[in-house]
């Protein structure tokens, strides 16, 4: 797993998520990500576009983020999901609590 | 028949070995990409459960996952010797609720649940016996 995160302006943050989030690493994930979202009004992207792989610890962790950030009137947005990830968000309902956008395969393969 | 199983201690750095486990049957039968990504939120929920809170803390001991594949049904077989504990009987989650309203906790038990078309248990020998079932489409 890999975090980056990209501080856009006062207030935005896009956090690129890379790699797999499991039990493994879901506390260091957790670590990473919740000092960022302490402010009030943030708007806040997580990237998926490397992401690979969720275990319910960090599905967990998504849950506490929105959780948190909505609590403080800001926004969480998760973009380019990859789509298998997708079908179990909407297995446990996450689709409708989260503002997902599903990552455009064919158009990438399109550009190339 | 395609058969092949794992032994791993109850020590939270093995959930690698379980990924590579799985990642092996995907190879082995051809699953999609996504059938063994469910798989493996599946088995890592599960194991990590046994891990986590089978045993007392500090103490060693092996759990073992089979795998077996008859026609085309995939059946997985958790066993270990820890204190019982029925995962057919935890109480299902409402994913109905807003996230300020969603507990934290049962997501994974909901998702074997989800994922698999037969989920059972039994105790036998002082044993866990978790048997998970799924179709291959």
């Amino acid at each position: 797993m890999e975090i980056i995160i990209n501080n856009i302006e006062e207030g935005k943050i896009v956090v690129d998520l890379k790699g797999r989030l499991d039990t493994l690493n879901a506390a260091e994930a957790e670590v990473k990500l919740l000092p960022l979202i302490e402010g009030t009004n943030l708007d806040i992207t997580i990237d998926c576009t490397d992401f690979e792989y969720i275990s319910s610890s960090g599905m967990r962790l998504f849950l506490t983020l929105q959780k948190r950030i909505t609590a403080n009137n800001g926004t969480l947005k998760i973009i380019n999901l990859d789509e298998n990830i997708m079908d179990v968000f909407e297995m446990i309902g996450f689709s409708k609590i989260f503002d997902i956008s599903k990552k455009e395969e064919e158009a990438e393969a399109g550009e190339e | 028949m395609y058969e092949i199983n794992l032994m791993l201690n109850n020590k939270v750095g093995e959930i690698s070995r379980l990924t590579q486990f799985v990642k092996q049957i995907g190879r082995d039968l051809e699953l999609s990409k996504a059938m063994t990504m469910s798989l493996n939120v599946v088995l890592e929920e599960a194991v990590t459960n046994i891990i986590f809170y089978a045993y007392p803390p500090d103490e060693n001991h092996q759990l073992e996952v089979k795998c077996v594949k008859r026609g085309n049904y995939l059946t997985f077989t958790i066993i270990d010797t820890g204190y019982p504990f029925d995962l057919t009987q935890v109480k299902e989650i409402d994913i109905s609720l807003s996230a300020q309203d969603r507990p934290i906790g049962g997501l994974g038990t909901f998702l074997i649940k989800k994922i698999m078309n037969e989920v059972s248990y039994k105790r036998e020998n002082d044993k866990n016996i978790l048997t998970l079932k799924k179709e291959l489409k």
